[in-house]
Formats: structure tokens, C-alpha cells, sequence
């Protein structure tokens, strides 16, 4: 019969390892050598995991970055893999056999992976501004949006309404100008005080704010004050808001 | 601690927080969620081997999940929301099957059919689209989301119908329906099925005791009278002379005389 092994994560060990009952539905957790790379596994069929249930999901989601964590803490360096990556055998192939040739073909490319983030960890970095706040700022600070919003209280309602739209186009433009000057800042800032970073998708915010950038950010494991001083610089500006989750094991960065 | 600015909080106050920026990881605040979502369905050691357990479906549950944690707008972005949509269509259409159009006393439904009609206003012009409905007597176009009747004859004005095919502007030929009125107005519609919907108005109209005329005797090409202005048959512009000024053409002065 097929089976298979569902890969949580890569660690630097040589040991046949247990981990415990701490995978996904409780099932046994422990390590297939090869080496002095280990892959983190637990024996399931040879099926994806789904469920419509998204508190089930949301479970196994939390489990597999648990046992992740759980190596990383016991074990060192790790390479997360993503969520339900199963590793089939064949009809008569040996499942450990089997996760070993993976392990062996790919021995390089781990090894070189496992050593650029030693040490390290994944902060997440997102950045957003209240447009609202800024808009009305721009309007006081820039003499000619100022001029002209102080001209539509004098003009009748058909006029108003085209200066409105005029006002409005310029403040867009304005805006970004300014996101992509702070987004060019504070990109600077940050890379100083990080050894990698990856650029993420904007997410959409609720209205007035908005996100002017996603970073995940490549930084020491243990010691992300640099990187917390900075950011706690740029959260320091006038209607800038600056969200930091982390430690999490090295996901885009392997 | 968390030293990002609780969104609920006046940002005046929360841009005030001294703290040292921590990074944050709870993941039983819906946040960090996300933000864990977001790394294990997308990212991670990738596998390009063959002993990979194919991954078809797999980010459905990611995108499910992801779609519950971030709200709303996520949601439509990512679909979810269409079951609910169709209900509210469901519910909608429910709603609108309730208001029919009032018909007269002892008067008949023939057909009801989907199409639009023509509508042309000074230099407004366009096709308005609703219900068709034929009874025994009248021809109409309703809509219901607006209540109103955008356009009604009683089907003993009709004199003549004919159907022209016509290129729409989405490039596709269309069946026009040219309705002469008495009075030498046209209408034009375009129904839903032009065969049944014309088969059953000649019907309605022959039982109502009337015949319908020949079109081509108002098909006439119309030309200004270079005279008067006014639109006229090109044949008794040529032929004879513009009923209204007595204007005649040179050809026809020259057959004179």
C-alpha cells in the first residue's frame, strides 16, 4: 500500500528524534535523517488533508506552525514547508527510503538554505496611513490645494462641484507622490537595520487607511530591537501606523 | 507589547506611545491569523519532486479561511460571498414576480417576454429594456423596478409589422421589430424571440377583427424637401412634387414641360 509523510519542516540534526504527539489531530511527530539534515514528519495516507470546516482548518493551520516552532526551539535552524506537503511512496518503496532520496537529491540546496538563516528569524512589517488625515493635511500645508478649497466655498453648487473634482485629482496626485516617497524612506530605514527583506502584496485596509507597504523582514532570531527601534520611529509620525508580528520561522526566505 | 495603534483609538492619541515597537504573535487575534495564513499556503521550502502529493484544491481551504478572517471585501474578492449574493437575487426576484403589470378589466394575457423598446426623445435615444406584455387588446413594455410603462399601444393602432436584421453594436445581428402605428409612427422593438413574439401579435391582432397592411407602403424612403425642409417620400418628391410647398424637382419640371 501507498503512504505517505507529511513534511512540516527541515532541521539541522543527525538524531532520530520524537517530538511527541503535537501533529496535526494529535498524531506522532518525529525525524527522518539523512545526514545532518532531518526532515520533521508525522505518517498519514497518501492524501492531501481538506476539510469545508474552517475551524478544522484553522486548527491544522495552527498545529503545523506549532510543531515548526516546537522543532525550531528544540532543534535550531528551520525550514518550514507549507501547509499539507505529503510525500508519497510508492507500492513497495520504504517511506523513510523515500523521504531520504528526497532529502539526499536536494542536500545542497537545504544545506545552502539552512545556513542563511541560521540564527535568523522572519518579521512581518506593514506600514499604512490614514488617507483621510493626510489628505487634510496636504489641503493646509500646500498653497495651492489650500487656494483652491478656499475658492469652492465662494463658488455656486455646479462650479463648486467641478473644483471639487479638480481638488480632488490633485490630492491623488499629491498622495502618490507622497506614499512612494515615504515607501522609498522607510524602505531605506528598514533595510539598515535587516539582512533580507522580501516585498509582500499591499493588503486592503478598511477606508480611510491604507497600506503603503508589506515587508517580510529577514533579522536576528533573538534580538529584533534594531529593526523595533526604527520602526518605532517611523509609528512615531502623525498618522502612520506600523504593524510588526514576528518571530516566525524563515517562510520567505527559503 | 504591541505598539501598534489600536485602529479604534484617535490617532492623535495612539501616534504618542514611547514603548520600544515589539514585534507581536498571538495568534488568537484574528491579525496574526492572517499573517500566519499568509506564510504557510503561499511560501515555505517548495518541493519539485515527483513524491509530492499533488496540490490541486489545496489553497481552496487557505482561500476559504483567509477569505473568513479578512473581512468582507476579501470575501466578494475571493467569491465567497456568491452563494449569499444569489440569495439576494433569489429574494429579489421573488419580490419583483409579485408586481405585475395591472391589467384591465376582462382584458387577457397573450404573451410576456423579455425585450426593449426604442426610446427616442429629442436627442435622446435609447433601447429600454423590460417585460413585453400582449394581452387581447394592448401591447406593452413594463418595467417593473421602476413601475412604469415606458411604452403602450392598443393593438388596433397597428398597421403593419415587419422584422429587419440589424447589426447590433456588440457586433451580433439582431432582429428588429418595426411596429407602423397609425399615424405613420414606427416603434422598434427587439424581443427575446422575435418568431413567436410576432406569430403571436399578427394572431391577437387578426382576432381582434383588424387586417394588417402591406409594409412597403410604409417603408417609403424619406428625403428633405430642399424647399421646405419638410420629410417627405422620395417617390413624390421626384415623381410629383413636396405636398406641403409644391416644390418640384428639375427632371420632373423638365417632364412637364
Amino acid at each position: 500500500m501507498a503512504e505517505g509523510r507529511y513534511v512540516y519542516c527541515i532541521v539541522e540534526s543527525s538524531q532520530e528524534t520524537q517530538l511527541g504527539n503535537i501533529g496535526i489531530n494529535g498524531i506522532r511527530v518525529y525525524t527522518i535523517p539523512y545526514q545532518d539534515i532531518s526532515a520533521i514528519v508525522h505518517n498519514c495516507p497518501p492524501e492531501p488533508y481538506e476539510s469545508e470546516d474552517n475551524d478544522v482548518v484553522k486548527n491544522w493551520v495552527i498545529t503545523h506552525e506549532k510543531v515548526i516552532e516546537t522543532a525550531w526551539e528544540r532543534l535550531g535552524i528551520v525550514l518550514p514547508l507549507g501547509f499539507d506537503t505529503i510525500i508519497r511512496t510508492g507500492e513497495e518503496k520504504d517511506p523513510k527510503k523515500v523521504v531520504r532520496d528526497w532529502i539526499k537529491e536536494d542536500y545542497q540546496n537545504l544545506k545552502k538554505k539552512l545556513d542563511r538563516v541560521r540564527g535568523k528569524a522572519e518579521y512581518g512589517v506593514q506600514i499604512s496611513w490614514d488617507t483621510k488625515i493626510i489628505s487634510h493635511a496636504l489641503i493646509e500645508k500646500d498653497e495651492e490645494l489650500n487656494k483652491l478649497s478656499e475658492d469652492i466655498k465662494s463658488k455656486p453648487k455646479g462650479v463648486a462641484y467641478m473644483y471639487r473634482q479638480k481638488l480632488e485629482k490633485l490630492i491623488r496626485e499629491k498622495l502618490l507622490r507622497e506614499a512612494e516617497n515615504h515607501f522609498k524612506e522607510f524602505y531605506g530605514r528598514i533595510k539598515k537595520c535587516t539582512e533580507d527583506i522580501r516585498m509582500e502584496k499591499i493588503k486592503k485596509e478598511e477606508e480611510p487607511r491604507q497600506m503603503l507597504m508589506n515587508l517580510s523582514c529577514l533579522a536576528d532570531k533573538n534580538d529584533a530591537k534594531a529593526l523595533g527601534d526604527e520602526l518605532d520611529k517611523i509609528n512615531n509620525k502623525e498618522s502612520i501606523f506600523v504593524r510588526f508580528t514576528g518571530p516566525w520561522p524563515p517562510y520567505s526566505f527559503v | 507589547m504591541f505598539a501598534s495603534p489600536d485602529p479604534g483609538l484617535p490617532t492623535h492619541l495612539c501616534n504618542r506611545a514611547k514603548r520600544q515597537m515589539e514585534p507581536e504573535r498571538d495568534w488568537k487575534g484574528r491579525a496574526t491569523l492572517v499573517d500566519l495564513l499568509d506564510r504557510i499556503f503561499d511560501k515555505g521550502v517548495v518541493l519539485y519532486a515527483d513524491v509530492i502529493i499533488s496540490v490541486a484544491g489545496i489553497p481552496l481551504i487557505g482561500v476559504n479561511l483567509r477569505a473568513v478572517l479578512a473581512g468582507m471585501e476579501t470575501m466578494l474578492e475571493y467569491g465567497v460571498m456568491q452563494d449569499m449574493d444569489v440569495k439576494t437575487r433569489m429574494w429579489e426576484s421573488q419580490k419583483s414576480k409579485t408586481k405585475e403589470v395591472p391589467l384591465i378589466k376582462g382584458e387577457e394575457l397573450v404573451l410576456k417576454m423579455y425585450g426593449s423598446y426604442h426610446y427616442k426623445s429629442g436627442i435622446y435615444n435609447a433601447w429600454k429594456s423590460g417585460h413585453i406584455y400582449l394581452t387581447n387588446t394592448r401591447l406593452l413594455l413594463y418595467q417593473k423596478e421602476f413601475n412604469e410603462k415606458v411604452f403602450e399601444t392598443p393593438i388596433d393602432r397597428i398597421k403593419a409589422i415587419t422584422v429587419i436584421r440589424q447589426t447590433s453594436f456588440t457586433g451580433k445581428d439582431k432582429n428588429i421589430i418595426h411596429l407602423y402605428l397609425q399615424g405613420k409612427k414606427v416603434v422598434r422593438l427587439s424581443v427575446h424571440d422575435t418568431e413567436k413574439f410576432k406569430q403571436e401579435l399578427e394572431s391577437s391582432i387578426e382576432k381582434a377583427g383588424m387586417t394588417l397592411d402591406e409594409v412597403n407602403q410604409y417603408e417609403e424612403e424619406k428625403e428633405t424637401c430642399p424647399q421646405c425642409g419638410i420629410l417627405a417620400p422620395v417617390k413624390e418628391l421626384l415623381e410629383k412634387e413636396c405636398s406641403k410647398c409644391g416644390w418640384v424637382s428639375i427632371t420632373q419640371k423638365k417632364n412637364k414641360s
